[in-house]
């Protein structure tokens, strides 16, 4: 649905990760945090009405 | 085979504004239930916005006011239209007595007709002598 | 094709096997949903065409819903299209309404109507009256796709951008029937707070069409500000479809597999 919204789908992230496996889960966080800022500020940002109004 | 269920779709007209957006009162035994736009009215083709999507819940809600209320010694009391009507016209002309007519002002709605509100506004200006009339849809 | 409906609905409600029939009806020149009952006279029946085929369609399944909940032992037959009788289909398995109590009066779709809905299946299973049309081409998810995402992006949030947050497109809908409705949680969507937060206002809704539309369009019929939901939820249903080979109502009694937490291991 993302993708047919023109939102890249690399914005969104869904893993698996058991409650014992908290290093996998900061691994997890901080490499998705690395990805995210390679992309770059969300389209979503941008104040759409603005440019209306 | 039971006595029929009473159920019907009224044909009505959204009080909310002035666009007088056609819709359908969807009444179950007498209680009104929901509401749908009338699709072939050329005024909103099926469509509505969120106040006329509600109508339905405020038409029969236990809050509604049933008869005039008049505030006596600080508490709101239930009183007839006679004493209510009375009162206001009694007040109305002491206060144009003493204070001048431009010390009255009178505000309208979108929930009466155009010509009840026509009749407000000639009473304001012709029986009181103001032009401080409004109406709500200018707020 | 309305006079085969009237002898139909004559005959059912002459024999007693339903309490009423519930259709539409033409009168102070507008159509508007009806609950026919014995003895009423049928010469005002509509179907739900006014100007051009199927312009006056109705949620008549929703009706239904508020009708069975008063009246539980009562029968009903209701006027479906293709699309209705998904609806119903999908009602049944999300147990909104009881197959046994329900009698479904068909008529098909006309091949412009088809075309125009870009329906996959004009009829609905058990036709009362009229001729198969053949099922329209689907092109308005086809169109976005075309798209590149840049584009896309911007297709979607002019669209968006429109919203009046009227709650047209759920009040109409005949598959919205959840008693708390996400939509009017404080905590995702704020309450009284207007436009709506886009896009994810639109997207949690079509997140919530998933095997749940039927493509009925009254949607975006509805919709004041003429926002593509159909396309939108168009796109839901070919996700299903694509990924776990359902097509909601398509199939008598099949749920949808997101509705089969409840089914234990093993049973089907």
């Amino acid at each position: 649905m993302l993708k047919f919204s023109g939102i890249d789908e690399a914005r969104l992230k869904a893993s698996w990760v058991s409650s014992a496996e908290a290093p996998e889960l900061v691994h997890e966080f901080t490499s998705f945090i690395k990805e995210l800022r390679e992309l770059g500020p969300s389209p979503l940002r941008a104040d759409y009405r603005r440019e209306l109004v | 085979m039971g006595a029929p269920i009473n159920y019907r779709t009224v044909l009505t007209t959204c009080t909310y504004c002035g666009c007088g957006c056609n819709f359908f009162l969807e009444v179950l035994d007498g209680k009104v239930i929901g509401t749908i736009p009338c699709k072939t009215s050329p005024v909103n083709e099926g469509k509505l916005c969120i106040k006329g999507w509600n109508v339905h819940e405020f038409v029969q809600h236990e809050k509604r006011l049933k008869t005039p209320l008049l505030r006596k010694n600080g508490k709101l009391e239930e009183v007839s239209w006679d004493e209510a009507l009375d009162f206001t016209a009694t007040r109305l002309r002491q206060i144009k007595e003493s204070s001048g007519p431009d010390s009255i002002g009178f505000l309208t709605s979108a929930k009466v007709t155009n010509e009840e509100n026509y009749l407000l506004q000639k009473f304001a200006r012709a029986a009181v002598g103001t032009n401080n009339i409004d109406h709500c849809a200018r707020l | 094709m309305i006079d085969v409906i009237r002898d139909k609905v004559k005959e059912l409600l002459d024999s007693g096997e339903i309490k009423g029939f519930l259709g539409l009806v033409r009168k102070n020149g507008h159509i508007a949903p009806h609950l026919f009952q014995k003895g009423d006279d049928l010469g005002a029946m509509s179907l739900g065409d006014d100007k051009v085929a199927g312009d006056a369609r109705y949620p008549l399944n929703k009706f239904l819903i508020n009708l069975a909940k008063a009246y539980p032992e009562e029968t009903f037959a209701v006027l479906v299209r293709g699309c209705d009788d998904r609806g119903l289909q999908t009602l049944y398995t999300w147990n909104q309404l009881n197959p046994k109590k329900v009698v479904p009066v068909g008529i098909t779709c006309p091949q412009e109507l088809a075309d125009a809905c870009e329906c996959l299946k004009p009829f609905p299973a058990v036709i009362t009256a009229g001729e198969c049309a053949q099922p329209g081409t689907p092109r308005s998810v086809a169109a976005v796709d075309a798209l590149v995402m840049s584009e896309r992006f911007s297709y979607w949030m002019d669209e968006f951008v429109k919203c009046i947050k009227c709650y047209g497109c759920s009040n109409v809908c005949p598959m919205c029937f959840c008693n708390e409705c996400t939509l009017k949680c404080d905590d995702l969507v704020k309450g009284g707070e207007l436009p709506p937060e886009i896009p994810v206002f639109h997207h949690t809704r079509a997140m919530h069409m998933v095997g749940r539309c039927i493509d009925c369009g009254l949607c975006e019929e509805a919709c004041p500000s003429n926002i593509p939901l159909r396309t939108l939820y168009k796109k839901v249903g070919s996700i299903m479809e694509e990924q776990f080979d359902f097509t909601t109502g398509a199939v008598r009694g099949q749920r949808s597999p997101l509705n089969k937490i409840d089914f234990a291991e093993g049973r089907k």
